[in-house]
């Protein structure tokens, strides 16, 4: 990506709460823990990854989302594999 | 659901210490180390930076006090804190930057930015609108807004009172570009600083950082253009003759900052930027006798020693050889001031890391961030907003802007990975309010160091009477790029104006 491109896919009005299509990966922290597994929220929105491990709270991951309902801004993802921690 | 924290920063490894008091008593030491600051340089105007070395080490030794068990174990977080990869990286930043942004000002870079401004014939009501944009040119080139500030105040400050303009505009105005500079230079200690503890990239952090720079500069430039003329008085006599004394070639040095500039924003080392950059200064000053070489480097050996004497003699080597009386040896020039002024505050620096990796294995760490992201920041603008209002608190409180970054840098990636806020966008936070806060406030660092270099102007020239010069308590309300640029900030948490997530794009180092 050039230097023009990075600073103009920069300058945006970024959403609190971004959506996301079936399919879609990308990277990210997981951010909290609930019963079923492990939450990644990315601003207001998040996403639910079942049964994964508690232990991957905080680590990097690299996901894939299945659905995701721009009305709850809340949808499932599946994890694709463990990146890391910071 | 439970969005709760664990660890502290990504390690939770390592000893954990109990105090008595609980928790909180782990942050007795930065907390008396805050405490100091403010009563050394807010109350009693004392811009030392090793005085604040002496308060942290105090601070370390107080909280010894409160520790439940074996001394030992304090002892060794200490070390393991002094020992950290973040400080030790912006540590040898510092001192590349450092020589580099010593070498050009010998080799006249400052006296090139009079000569323009004097040829352009720029008047009172100007003046300060002028100097804010080439303030600001100077400290993006050096990455030093101290060093900004004073060469500003000791050159281009008497110029501007001799015109007429308003002291305090002007003074504001200096201020203005010195954060311009510290927040946007690839070869600041600040955006060093950011970049590392965010996980970030520096060339990346500095290409995303523009945006809210640009807008807060376009504000305030337009703000001196206002002020300026309302403010300005009359002329003082013989105003020609700093101006006449200033030489163009200086700008030459352009070069040597578009190198480094260049160099960092292409994704190189910072080190290796500054480098380049820092050679091809030295051949600048050398080749257009810009500078002697021992402008740069010199050793004044004592009369006495007879290797010395012989040494002196020789061609090349004999440059930077100087025979001296013994009691003036030592080492001189650019390179070693560069490097020498940055030592108080690595020292400082590194015994702030040192209390913060305290608190953190003593839980108040933890404590205060299950406060912000239990309680205060619930939702990603509040994050943000709490961001933005956290480290201008702390920065406010601190007097040296860098190493309230470092104190405050743990708690933005913490707040910012709980929303998965880019890497760049919370180095952007945290750096554009650290610049900003560290030159409004009569005690911030950059203000006393400026004001130290105005206290000469009476004793340097006849005209300049203690009556002009500006109060640094009275210059706050006028540094208008510093003010702007927390509004944006504050307006971006908000808007989302350039809010980016870890799922747009990696920043990587």
């Amino acid at each position: 990506m050039s230097l023009l491109e990075t600073i103009r896919s920069a300058v945006t009005f970024r959403t609190a709460t971004p959506g996301f299509e079936p399919g879609e990966e990308f990277t990210a922290y997981v951010t909290g823990t609930n019963e079923s597994g492990v939450v990644v929220r990315i601003g207001d929105s998040k996403l639910h990854i079942r049964d994964a491990d508690h232990a991957l709270l905080d680590e990097q991951v690299r996901l894939r989302v299945r659905s995701f309902d721009s009305a709850s801004h809340e949808g499932e993802a599946e994890l694709l594999s463990v990146v890391g921690a910071d | 659901m439970s969005d709760q924290p664990s660890g502290v920063d990504g390690t939770d490894e390592g000893t954990r210490l109990t105090f008595r008091g609980g928790p909180a008593a782990s942050a007795v030491p930065v907390a008396f180390f805050v405490v100091w600051a403010v009563v050394q340089s807010g109350l009693l105007g004392i811009g030392d930076t090793t005085g604040l070395v002496v308060g942290m080490l105090l601070g370390l030794i107080v909280g010894l006090f409160f520790v439940r068990g074996d001394w030992k174990e304090y002892a060794d977080v200490v070390f393991d804190g002094m020992t950290k990869r973040v400080a030790a990286t912006a540590i040898v930043a510092w001192l590349w930057a450092g020589m580099f942004a010593a070498t050009i000002q010998t080799g006249g870079f400052v006296d090139g930015l009079v000569w323009a401004a004097s040829v352009v014939d720029v008047g009172a009501a100007l003046f300060p609108a002028v100097t804010f944009l080439l303030a600001a040119l100077l400290a993006t080139g050096i990455g030093t807004g101290y060093g900004t500030a004073i060469a500003f105040t000791a050159l281009v400050f008497p110029a501007g009172v001799l015109l007429g303009a308003s002291p305090v505009l002007l003074f504001g105005a200096i201020l203005s570009g010195a954060v311009f500079g510290d927040n946007l230079a690839p070869v600041s200690d600040t955006t060093i600083v950011s970049a590392v503890t965010q996980d970030a990239d520096i060339g990346g952090v500095v290409a995303s950082r523009f945006k809210y720079a640009i807008v807060a500069a376009v504000l305030a430039f337009v703000g001196y253009l206002v002020a300026g003329p309302a403010m300005a008085g009359t002329p003082l006599e013989g105003a020609a003759g700093i101006t006449e004394a200033a030489r163009p070639l200086g700008l030459v040095h352009l070069l040597s900052i578009g190198v480094v500039i260049g160099t960092a924003i292409s994704g190189r080392h910072i080190v290796e930027a500054v480098s380049w950059g820092l050679l091809l200064s030295i051949a600048l000053n050398l080749v257009l006798d810009l500078a002697p070489a021992a402008g740069m480097l010199v050793f004044r050996a004592p009369e006495s020693a007879g290797v010395a004497r012989s040494l002196d003699a020789v061609p090349l080597v004999g440059s930077v050889i100087t025979l001296v009386p013994t009691t003036e040896s030592g080492v001189g020039g650019s390179l070693y001031s560069g490097a020498a002024g940055f030592f108080p505050l690595i020292v400082l620096v590194l015994l702030i890391v040192a209390g913060a990796e305290v608190m953190q294995r003593g839980g108040g760490f933890d404590a205060v961030q299950s406060f912000l992201l239990e309680r205060v920041a619930t939702s990603v603008r509040r994050a943000e907003t709490t961001m933005v209002l956290g480290t201008a608190t702390v920065n406010a409180a601190i007097t040296i802007n860098t190493a309230a970054e470092i104190a405050i840098a743990p708690y933005i990636s913490r707040i910012g990975t709980r929303f998965n806020i880019n890497g760049y966008r919370r180095a952007n936070i945290l750096d554009a309010n650290t610049s900003a806060l560290g030159y409004i406030f009569p005690w911030g660092g950059g203000v006393l160091a400026g004001f130290t270099a105005m206290q000469g102007l009476p004793g340097e020239y006849e005209w300049f009477t203690s009556a002009m010069l500006v109060n640094p308590a009275s210059v706050w309300p006028f540094v208008f790029h510093g003010w702007f640029l927390v509004g944006v900030f504050l307006l971006a948490a908000w808007t989302g104006y350039g809010r980016e997530y870890v799922s747009d794009r990696r920043s990587g180092r």
